[in-house]
C-alpha cells in the first residue's frame, strides 16, 4: 500500500465517524462490598442493564431500590473505589460470537484464555439473556445426538435439540460421559450433520478444565467445540454468566441453521454461585439458602434449547446439563429442580461405578422422555428387547446368590441378563458407531450370547465387527443408515452373530 | 423522606427555614444521615449545572431555561473544556464539548 492510500484511508475513517453531543445517565458508587457495588443516580438504568465504570470495567445491574442500585463487577477485579462514576449504557450484557471463536477457549465475556490473540469478524452480538424460541418455531425433536456410549444411546437416547440432565455424585464419571459424546460428534455417525459443541466448565479447578481441553486436542475435537470457562478461582459473577454465555453461542450456530450441543458442567456450582450474589444482594432466602428464583434462573437457561421449525432454518440446540448430587440424594433441591425442567436424566451410581459397571448408568432410574423418537430404527427395534430383559433381570438379580436353588427359566433370565450388563460395559474415550451397537445389544438381548461365558464378552465384542465386515459386508452395507429390520434381515444377523459366538464358548 | 425534603424545599426552591430548624432537632442521627442524602438528590435534581469553557450568552441562557424549566442554573467556567458546553441535570450529563468529543472519537477508533 502507498503511504498516500494509508494517509487517505485514515481521513476517510476520521471523516465517517459521527459524534454527536454525548447524552448519558450517569451514577456514583457509594459502597462496595464482596464484587457487589451499590450505587446512587443511574435514575434511567433498567434491571438487567450494563454500566460501565470510569476505568472501563463493565458491571450488570441486578437490583433497583428506591434510592441506590445494585451492581455486580463483571472482572476479575472486584475492587472499585468508591464515588467512582458509572455511566448506564442502555444495553444489555451481549456477547460478540462468530465461527472464529470454534476450537477456543475463552472466558463468559469472550476474553481469550488460551493465550493466543482472538479477532472476531463478521460477527453477531447476542444477549446473554434471551427468550427461548416460541412454541409456533419449533419443531418436534426427531433425529438423534448419538452420544457413542452404548447404554446411552439405547436406553436413554437423545436427540438434537433435547435437554438431557446428567446427575450423580462426585467421581461417578458424568464429565467423562460428556467428553465422550463430544469427541463421538467427530465421526458424524448415520450421516448427520455435524454437531459445534460448547463445553462450559463452571467453577471447577483450572487443572481439570486444562485437563478437558488437552483430551479434546487429542482426540481432534477441538476443531468443532468451544470451550467457556469460569473457573473456581473467578469470582461469582462469572460463574454465574457463563452457562448464559455458552447458550448465547450456541444459539448463534442454532439459528444459523446448524446442530449445536452445550455441556453445562455443572449447573449445581452453578447455582452456589447465584446463591453467593443473591445472599450477598440481600435478597430473601428460600429453601438450602437458595433465592426465590433458583428455578427460574435454570428453566430460562434450558428452555433455550430447541429445535427450530423448518421456516425458523432447522437448527438445533441440544443441551446436557450436569448436576452433582451428595450421597446420592436426587430429591435433594436442585436436583429435582432440574430434573422436572429436563426432559430427562440419566442418573450415574457409585456403587454401579465401584462395581465395575461403567459407565455407571441406573437403568432403572434413568429415563429419556422425546430421545425414543430420534433414535435409528434398528437400535430402536433391538433396545425394546433389551430393556425388557435387563428390567426383569435387575427384578431377579438378588437371588442370583442362590444359584442351584432356582428353576431353569429364572437362571435363565439371570445368565442373560449379566451378559446383558457385560455388553453395556464401555471403556472410556471408545465411542462406537449405530451398527456396533445396534449389533452387540442385538446379540445380548436376543440371547445369542447366552452360552458364552460373561468373561469373553468383551472379546466378542472387539471381534464381532470385524466378523460381521468381512464375512457379511453386504449385510452390514444394509443396516448402515439404521433402517427397521425385517425377518429376514434379523435372521441373516443372528447366523452371523452365532457363528462367531460359538467359537468363543 | 423525600416528603420531608420537598417541604423544607417547597416549590420555589427556598429552604423553609422553621421546618428546617425543627427536622435537624428532632431527627435522629440516622434519620437525618438518610435526610441529607435524600436533600443532596433532590439538590441535583433541581439545579442545572452547566460548564462553560467560554463566556456565557443570552441564547445558551434561553435555550438551557426552555429544556429545564423552573430549574435553576450554576453555570460556572471550565476552560479544561477546551469549547462547548456540558450540562448535569440530576443523573442526565449531556457532553457538547471539544473535551467530550476527543474522548469520544478515541473511543470509537478503539484507543483508550
Amino acid at each position: 500500500m502507498k503511504a498516500e492510500d494509508l494517509v487517505r484511508q485514515i481521513e476517510d475513517r476520521l471523516g465517517s465517524l459521527s459524534v454527536r453531543p454525548e447524552v448519558a445517565n450517569m451514577g456514583r458508587v457509594i459502597g462496595v462490598a464482596d464484587g457487589i457495588v451499590r450505587a446512587d443516580g443511574l435514575s434511567r438504568a433498567g434491571y438487567g442493564e450494563l454500566v460501565e465504570f470510569e476505568d472501563g470495567r463493565r458491571g450488570l445491574i441486578m437490583n433497583l431500590d428506591e434510592d441506590f442500585a445494585s451492581i455486580l463487577v463483571l472482572s476479575e477485579d472486584t475492587s472499585v473505589p468508591e464515588g467512582m462514576e458509572i455511566r448506564s449504557t442502555g444495553e444489555p450484557l451481549s456477547l460478540n460470537v462468530s465461527d472464529d471463536l470454534l476450537g477456543r477457549v475463552i472466558d463468559p465475556f469472550g476474553t481469550p484464555l488460551d493465550g493466543k490473540p482472538l479477532s472476531i469478524s463478521g460477527g453477531s452480538l447476542i444477549s446473554l439473556e434471551r427468550i427461548a424460541p416460541g412454541v409456533t418455531k419449533r419443531a418436534p425433536v426427531d433425529s438423534p445426538l448419538k452420544t457413542g456410549v452404548k447404554v446411552v444411546d439405547a436406553l436413554t437416547p437423545i436427540g438434537r435439540g433435547q435437554r438431557q440432565l446428567l446427575v450423580g455424585d462426585r467421581n461417578t464419571g458424568k464429565t467423562a460421559l460428556v467428553i465422550d459424546t463430544i469427541i463421538n460428534q467427530r465421526s458424524r455417525d448415520l450421516g448427520l450433520p455435524q454437531v459445534v459443541c460448547i463445553y462450559c466448565a463452571i467453577g471447577q479447578k483450572r487443572g481439570s478444565i486444562a485437563r478437558t481441553v488437552a483430551k479434546f486436542q487429542d482426540e481432534g475435537a477441538m476443531g468443532y467445540t468451544i470451550v467457556v470457562a469460569a473457573s473456581a478461582s473467578t469470582p461469582a459473577s462469572m460463574q454465574y454468566l457463563a452457562p448464559f454465555a455458552a447458550c448465547a453461542i450456541g444459539e448463534y450456530f442454532m439459528e444459523k441453521g446448524r446442530d449445536a450441543l452445550v455441556v453445562y458442567d455443572d449447573l449445581s456450582r452453578h447455582a452456589w454461585a447465584y446463591r453467593q450474589i443473591s445472599l450477598l444482594l440481600q435478597r430473601p432466602a428460600g429453601r438450602e439458602a437458595y433465592p426465590g428464583d433458583i428455578f427460574y434462573l435454570h428453566s430460562r437457561l434450558l428452555e433455550r434449547a430447541a429445535r427450530l421449525s423448518k421456516a425458523g432454518g432447522g437448527g438445533s440446540l441440544t443441551a446436557l446439563p450436569i448436576i452433582q448430587t451428595q450421597a446420592g440424594d436426587i430429591s435433594a433441591y436442585i436436583p429435582t429442580n432440574v430434573i422436572s425442567i429436563t426432559d430427562g436424566q440419566i442418573y450415574l451410581e457409585t456403587d454401579l461405578f465401584n462395581a465395575g459397571i461403567r459407565p455407571a448408568v441406573n437403568a432403572g432410574l434413568s429415563v429419556s422422555r422425546v430421545g425414543g423418537k430420534a433414535q435409528s430404527k434398528s437400535l430402536r427395534q433391538v433396545s425394546g428387547l433389551m430393556r425388557l430383559e435387563l428390567a426383569q433381570y435387575q427384578a431377579l438379580a438378588a437371588f442370583s446368590q442362590f444359584g442351584s436353588d432356582l428353576d431353569e427359566a429364572t437362571l435363565k433370565r439371570i445368565t442373560r441378563g449379566k451378559r446383558i450388563v457385560e455388553v453395556l460395559k464401555q471403556p472410556q474415550f471408545s465411542p462406537l458407531d449405530d451398527l456396533s451397537q445396534t449389533v452387540t445389544i442385538h446379540a445380548a438381548g436376543a440371547g445369542l450370547l447366552d452360552d458364552v461365558p460373561v468373561e469373553k464378552v468383551a472379546e466378542f465384542e472387539r471381534r464381532v465387527m470385524d466378523h460381521l465386515r468381512t464375512g457379511s459386508a453386504a449385510l452390514c452395507e444394509r443396516l448402515s443408515g439404521g433402517p427397521r429390520m425385517d425377518d429376514a434381515t434379523v435372521n441373516e444377523l443372528d447366523a452371523a452373530i452365532s457363528e462367531l459366538a460359538r467359537t468363543l464358548r | 423522606m423525600n416528603k420531608l425534603v420537598s417541604l423544607v424545599l417547597g416549590t420555589d426552591g427556598q429552604v423553609k427555614e422553621d421546618i428546617a430548624a425543627e427536622i435537624v432537632a428532632g431527627l435522629s442521627r440516622s434519620e437525618l444521615k438518610r435526610f441529607l442524602a435524600a436533600f443532596r438528590l433532590e439538590m441535583r435534581r433541581r439545579i442545572v449545572q452547566v460548564s462553560l469553557a467560554g463566556e456565557a450568552g443570552a441564547a445558551l441562557d434561553t435555550a438551557l431555561s426552555r429544556a429545564y424549566p423552573g430549574r435553576r442554573l450554576d453555570v460556572e467556567k471550565d476552560e479544561a473544556l477546551g469549547a462547548g458546553v456540558k450540562v448535569s441535570a440530576g443523573d442526565d450529563v449531556v457532553d457538547a464539548s471539544v473535551h467530550g468529543y476527543i474522548r469520544e472519537i478515541i473511543e470509537e477508533l478503539g484507543g483508550t
